[in-house]
């Protein structure tokens, strides 16, 4: 070997940590949906939580296993909704700041990190919050209505965000809807058969 | 003028020839040299539970009808093909992309990728009651009918030939950036019998 031969094994050695740490960066740097993801703020339920176009609050929790929707016209018989899983009833109350808001992109996440967007087919817009548009000075209260399997209930928070922009670098609402692992198993033995919806007043 | 520079450079040399050794034995293990050719899918009757990236799915049963499961009527002499399917969602969210993973191989107009050739469903929708959208929740397995429209004159049918397509998960597109379920492939394909039920009223 000639007389450069460290130079050259550092070189070596230091081409292949950049190699290393292009293939790390690769794999452990945040993507483009993960860099684009809403900013997160974080509430609880009874508390007003306040996002960039609006401010959310959510009120009650129900569940059901079946939902019952009145007809569209007065003499068509009302509608029974059933679920392979559980109904989750988040009444809430959202006044716009400054523009026209549409909660469309709600979600329910469960504790391990699956999303229940909500429903959006089953039921009458009449019937639910996500789907309409609240214009300023207005107060949209309605329910969001999703339908979860009983065991992804528990420590389940609420995502609310504005729709138009799909959150992309927008602000998020996480909001812990206090479902501990008890009062889940205690909503569950209460919960009716069948509840009836009603028309947002 | 190569043996020339391999004798006054021997140590580069033996550099670059294990590179080149190891590029090789990479490029092998990852499948580099295998038969490019894509091998046809395997075909099974209805009942079978497949399993893609995204779905678990099993293909029910496929019928002609002039009833809409959701009451839309058909146009004079038209007519649906509705597919019913048992499917359940494997992804960490609610999904309503069911449509993109039947493609009828018989429709009439033809995508120009080979692989995934045929015609994805105009609509999908939930069964019990008939809602228009198919949104399937992770762990709540939904009955779903998957239909085409047949425009008149609807020629006879007696069995369909559908493909199911698969889609990778896949951390971040190369073109994007972005994560997302790409890269569709075929998974199966599905020859199912058909039943005729124009003119009965009821829905499949």
């Amino acid at each position: 070997m000639n007389a450069g031969w460290p130079h050259r094994l550092v070189d070596a050695l230091l081409l292949v940590a950049g190699l290393a740490a292009m293939v790390w960066m690769g794999r452990h740097l945040p993507n483009t949906t993960e860099n684009q993801a809403p900013f997160a703020i974080r509430g609880k339920m009874d508390e007003a939580v306040r996002a960039r176009t609006f401010v959310a609050r959510v009120e009650r929790v129900e569940l059901a296993r079946t939902l019952v929707v009145p007809g569209l016209l007065s003499t068509q018989p009302p509608k029974r909704i059933e679920t392979g899983g559980v109904w989750v009833l988040v009444h809430a109350r959202i006044d716009p700041l400054r523009e026209a808001v549409s909660p469309a992109g709600a979600r329910l996440r469960s504790r391990g990190g699956v999303s229940y967007t909500a429903d959006d087919s089953r039921v009458d817009l009449r019937y639910r919050l996500n789907g309409g548009e609240v214009m300023p000075g207005e107060v949209g209260r309605g329910v969001l209505l999703f339908e979860v399997p009983p065991r992804r209930i528990a420590g389940a928070s609420l995502l609310l965000r504005e729709a138009k922009y799909a959150g992309e670098l927008d602000s998020e609402l996480e909001i812990d809807l206090g479902l501990t692992e008890a009062r889940v198993q205690e909503m569950l033995r209460a919960m009716p058969d069948a509840l009836a919806l009603r028309r947002t007043p | 003028m190569l043996s020339e520079w391999i004798s006054t450079h021997r140590w580069q040399s033996w550099l670059l020839a294990s590179l080149a050794v190891i590029a090789v034995a990479i490029a092998w293990r990852m499948g580099g040299f295998r038969e490019a050719r894509p091998q046809a899918p395997p075909v099974y009757g209805p009942g079978k539970t497949l399993v893609t990236g995204e779905w678990t799915l099993q293909v029910l049963s496929a019928a002609i009808t002039d009833a809409h499961p959701a009451g839309l009527r058909a146009p004079p002499d038209g007519a649906f093909l509705v597919v019913e399917v048992r499917a359940e969602n494997r992804t960490d969210r609610s999904s309503n992309t069911l449509s993109n993973a039947l493609r009828w191989l018989d429709g009439t107009s033809a995508d120009k990728e080979p692989v995934l050739q045929g015609e994805t469903g105009d609509q999908a929708l939930l069964r019990a009651p008939p809602s228009f959208g198919a949104t399937v929740h992770p762990g709540i397995p939904e009955r779903v009918a998957v239909i085409w429209k047949l425009t008149p004159p609807v020629k006879p049918l007696t069995s369909v030939r559908l493909r199911v397509i698969g889609r990778e998960f896949i951390r971040r597109d190369s073109l994007t950036g972005h994560r997302g379920w790409l890269r569709p492939y075929p998974v199966a394909e599905l020859v199912l019998p058909v039943q005729d039920r124009r003119g009965t009223g009821v829905a499949p």
